[in-house]
């Protein structure tokens, strides 16, 4: 019997970024999956939970486990929300739907290389690309290692990103830095999350990036939010819009 | 103290761009000095996990090795002393100042009298209290806290050092490095040719033996330790190991982690007293042993205080120590200060994006980013954020707990961003906005999409 | 009593018992690597080092180094060229007026060029931080790897007072700027000397 793949679709990507999801729904189709997107999801509950307010979450967090407990896998674009159900949903009680929907949340690099077994992604992207893995996909996920315990940074999506055709990946002063999202920190610590986002772009121009690219919308829309403001000559493109064959 | 007191201070620092700048690249720079010794130790995440396990082990028999250490020291006729807080910590000094007729005090670095707010104190009660570390001597001089546990000074430009001591020391304004820290060497060795008694912190102190080390560059420690007659080491109780060869995994670890050396210039042990001489030992609690008692945090006591965790904090570097308003700042500070005093230092926790960077580099391996997101919890929790925050919280749990409510609010979300892309006026009302843009809001959501293009089943 | 509410705190609090781990040894190296990797680091942080060879005239290398040291206090009892005598009962003042001192280290770590005295070899505990300039005598046979290792060599010993002395005494303290030669003294020589009876029997 073929396994059930779901999507999940973070709530800001679902309401601001849709077409990163298309991408999403659409790569994983050309991979030969049929993938479900159920309607009844709204948000995996981070942002509240990050914010300290777990307890105002669990309703939220309920409902997606409610949504997803029947699939086999659930792949998201989304490094920090697959972070969160991963590893922040131990608040919740431990029923067997809960385990199930903790164990069988992927990252969608992680999907493609370690589930799918994709090797070369078949597409091309002629352009010098700043990678920004994101944090809590890199030292929370661990996909990839951190630029503190040294050795290479491998990790899937730069794996797969390495093997697109035309790619050029930068190097950068600061390899794996925050870019300053943080949740509510953009806005309770403003000042800070700005900065950071203009050290983290500056980074990224600095050594020539056309495009800067992330497994997290959460930190593309923030340093979007800065190139624009800055009016920097950089773009911002999901890996999943790369994958997916996407063209400038 | 409000709840957004780290913010506040933060954002004051950084209307200095330039100066933040360059603090921030200053301390970036110590982080990849640390980066090049951790790779230099091949066992080097062996360690770190030997390091964490000797400190859990010793925690979970605290008791025992404090009993054996004070043993250990009183054979060695060491004096030991215990003070359940910081008032206790400062009376048993003067106690002892007073009982020799002590009237000038030199200390080498240490937090923890840093944290008893002892030189106010002492000063206070007519000792003259004479800090001997360069940094801490800067920050005393100009009359202000240490910003670093390790690099007292490092928000402090030489030109701005150069003028202090002019003022203060009567030397020339000039900047160069090198003659500065001549011109205080000459003046500290008067002074501590001359003390009444030397006051040290303790890195690790030996249950074992009642050896108490204590590491330093500059040689300061033991220049007033060996010339006074009375050494007073104030050491937290959490700074206990149990053997003598642990303390090659500890020093392994902490001098490459806080600056990128592989050692301290000098690693000093003191077991006995100098004949003719006194050496006292001051066992603190001062909240040690409540954050013991809390299952979550009872790891942020596992800190051996090289300070790497601030070097590689982005919002530390980029806000400064000062900004966190406690002793011990940075993303450990953040995990203890809310034990000591969480009304005070709820705005810590939350001064954090938890990158993780903090964890991978802490020696100990101290998990600092679960630790601060439970802290959150608590500080919501107990009533320790605004009240508007609390309240837009519980309506965004309301709403995301279902689809149509959720849906709803996105669509009007969309709508509100398309009418109105920057919310101007009062910064507080869209502090985003100040410096980024908002994100283009699409006509359709995803899930607009999928259902009218897909058809749901 | 403090101790007592201290104690007992502790006791209540910490918790379910976490087993301590085996410090294992880590890599070993030949004799020769430890030397060559003693030297490297020695100059890293800011040390020198010279040879004495077999036969060498120690006085020679220290007037070489030091040609206008004139309050020399020698540890060594093969060195007698002590200008000044210091003793237990010697006051700060004339502590603080040393020039040189010369003494023995009893073991050397490779890892950190890290050299241990302790106070059986002075006549003052001050005397490795008060002087000028130092100078420290190791047998390349009491070179260790690493710290684990030299804690294991001094093992039984019974010291009121020792050290791990590595290069001579710094700061950074201003804009990080590295300035050689802080409280202590202002550079550090490491004479490899082979002559005298090493620690470790080697």
């Amino acid at each position: 019997m073929p396994a059930r793949i779901a999507l999940f679709v973070p709530c800001y990507v679902d309401q601001l970024y849709p077409q990163v999801a298309r991408a999403t729904l659409e790569l994983l189709e050309r991979h030969g999956l049929d993938v479900d997107f159920p309607a009844s999801q709204t948000c995996c509950g981070q942002p509240m939970a990050n914010a300290g307010a777990e307890r105002d979450a669990l309703e939220t967090a309920r409902s997606f486990v409610k949504a997803f407990a029947g699939y086999d896998c659930i792949v998201s674009p989304s490094g920090s929300c697959v972070y969160h159900v991963r590893h922040h949903y131990d608040v919740l009680e431990q029923t067997d739907a809960v385990r199930r929907v903790r164990g069988r949340v992927y990252e969608l690099c992680q999907f493609l290389v370690e589930v799918l077994h994709v090797e070369d992604p078949g597409v091309a992207f002629p352009h010098r690309v700043g990678l920004h893995v994101g944090c809590h996909a890199l030292r929370g996920l661990r996909l990839g290692t951190s630029s503190e315990l040294g050795g290479r940074p491998g990790g899937p999506m730069r794996a797969l990103l390495e093997r697109v055709e035309g790619i050029e990946l930068v190097g950068l002063d600061r390899p794996d830095e925050c870019c300053g999202f943080g949740g509510v920190f953009s806005v309770t610590e403003a000042a800070v999350s700005a900065r950071m986002g203009l050290d983290r772009v500056a980074d990224h121009a600095r050594h020539g990036a056309e495009v800067i690219t992330s497994g997290d919308v959460s930190c593309l829309m923030h340093m979007e939010g800065v190139i624009r403001r800055q009016g920097l000559p950089l773009r911002v493109v999901h890996v999943a819009e790369i994958l997916n064959g996407a063209a400038l | 103290m409000n709840p957004d007191s780290h913010a506040a201070a933060a954002a004051s620092f950084l209307r200095d761009a330039e100066r933040t700048g360059w603090h921030d690249r200053a301390i970036w720079f110590v982080r990849q000095k640390r980066d090049i010794a951790a790779r230099s130790v091949p066992e080097w995440e062996e360690l770190r996990g030997l390091a964490s396990a000797i400190k859990r082990h010793t925690m979970s028999h605290l008791a025992l090795y404090l009993e054996a250490f004070e043993r250990s020291a009183r054979r060695n006729g060491v004096t030991v002393h215990w003070a359940r807080d910081a008032a206790e910590h400062n009376d048993l000094v003067l106690g002892i100042l007073r009982a020799r007729g002590a009237r000038r005090l030199v200390k080498s670095k240490s937090m923890l009298t840093e944290e008893c707010r002892l030189n106010p104190f002492l000063a206070g009660n007519g000792i003259e209290v004479v800090e001997t570390d360069l940094g801490e001597r800067i920050v005393q001089l100009a009359g202000e806290e240490p910003s670093h546990i390790v690099m007292p000074a490092i928000h402090r430009k030489k030109a701005e050092v150069a003028a202090l001591f002019h003022r203060t020391l009567g030397t020339r304004e000039d900047p160069d490095p090198a003659y500065l820290a001549e011109a205080a060497r000459q003046h500290l060795r008067g002074l501590m040719a001359s003390a009444d008694a030397a006051m040290t912190g303790v890195n690790f102190a030996v249950a074992e033996t009642g050896a108490m080390v204590v590491c330093t560059n500059e040689g300061n420690a033991d220049l007033g330790a060996h010339l006074a007659p009375v050494h007073i080491a104030s050491m937290g109780l959490d700074k206990v190991i149990p053997r003598t060869e642990h303390l090659g995994v500890f020093l392994r670890l902490l001098a490459r982690s806080a600056t990128g050396q592989p050692v301290t210039a000098y690693t000093s042990h003191f077991v006995r007293p100098r004949p003719g001489a006194e050496l006292h030992v001051v066992i603190v609690d001062n909240g040690r042993t409540a954050q013991l008692a809390r299952d979550d945090f009872r790891e942020s006591l596992h800190c051996i205080r090289c300070g790497a965790c601030l070097n590689t904090c982005p919002v530390y570097r980029r806000s400064g120590g000062h900004s966190y308003g406690v002793t011990v700042a940075g993303p450990i500070g953040a995990i203890l200060a809310p034990g000591f005093d969480l009304a005070a230092h709820a705005s810590l926790p939350f001064a954090s994006t938890l990158c993780g960077s903090c964890a991978d580099v802490c020696p100990v391996r101290i998990d600092i980013p679960r630790q601060l997101y439970r802290w959150r919890q608590i500080a919501v929790a107990s009533g320790q954020v605004s009240w508007s925050k609390r309240v837009s919280m519980r309506l965004l749990g309301a709403t995301l707990a279902s689809a149509s409510r959720y849906e709803r609010a996105g669509r009007l979300l969309r709508r509100l961003l398309r009418r109105v892309p920057r919310l101007i006026g009062h910064p507080a009302l869209d502090p985003w906005s100040r410096s980024r843009e908002l994100p283009v809001a699409p006509e359709e959501s995803f899930r607009e999409w999928y259902r009218r293009e897909r058809r749901t089943r | 009593m403090s101790r007592d509410a201290i104690l007992a705190a502790a006791r209540t609090y910490q918790g379910v018992p976490c087993p301590l781990p085996t410090v294992p040894e880590f890599g070993p190296a030949s004799n020769d690597a430890l030397l060559a990797r003693f030297k490297e680091v020695l100059e890293q942080v800011g040390g020198r080092w010279v040879e004495r060879t077999a036969g060498g005239d120690l006085v020679g290398i220290v007037r070489k180094h030091y040609p206008d040291a004139t309050r020399i206090v020698s540890a060594l009892e093969d060195l007698p060229i002590s200008t000044v005598t210091i003793g237990a009962d010697s006051t700060p003042d004339q502590l603080v007026r040393i020039e040189l001192a010369i003494l023995r280290g009893r073991v050397g770590v490779a890892e950190n060029a890290a050299v241990w005295v302790d106070e059986a070899q002075l006549p003052h505990r001050a005397l490795p931080f008060v002087a000028e300039h130092c100078v420290l005598l190791l047998d390349p046979g009491d070179l260790v790897a690493d710290m684990h290792a030299a804690y294991a060599a001094l093992a039984g010993g019974d010291y009121g007072w020792g050290a791990f002395v590595s290069g001579p005494s710094k700061t950074a303290d201003i804009e990080q700027a590295l300035v050689i030669g802080a409280q202590g003294p202002r550079s550090l020589l490491v004479v490899f000397d082979s002559s005298g009876t090493s620690l470790t029997g080697a």
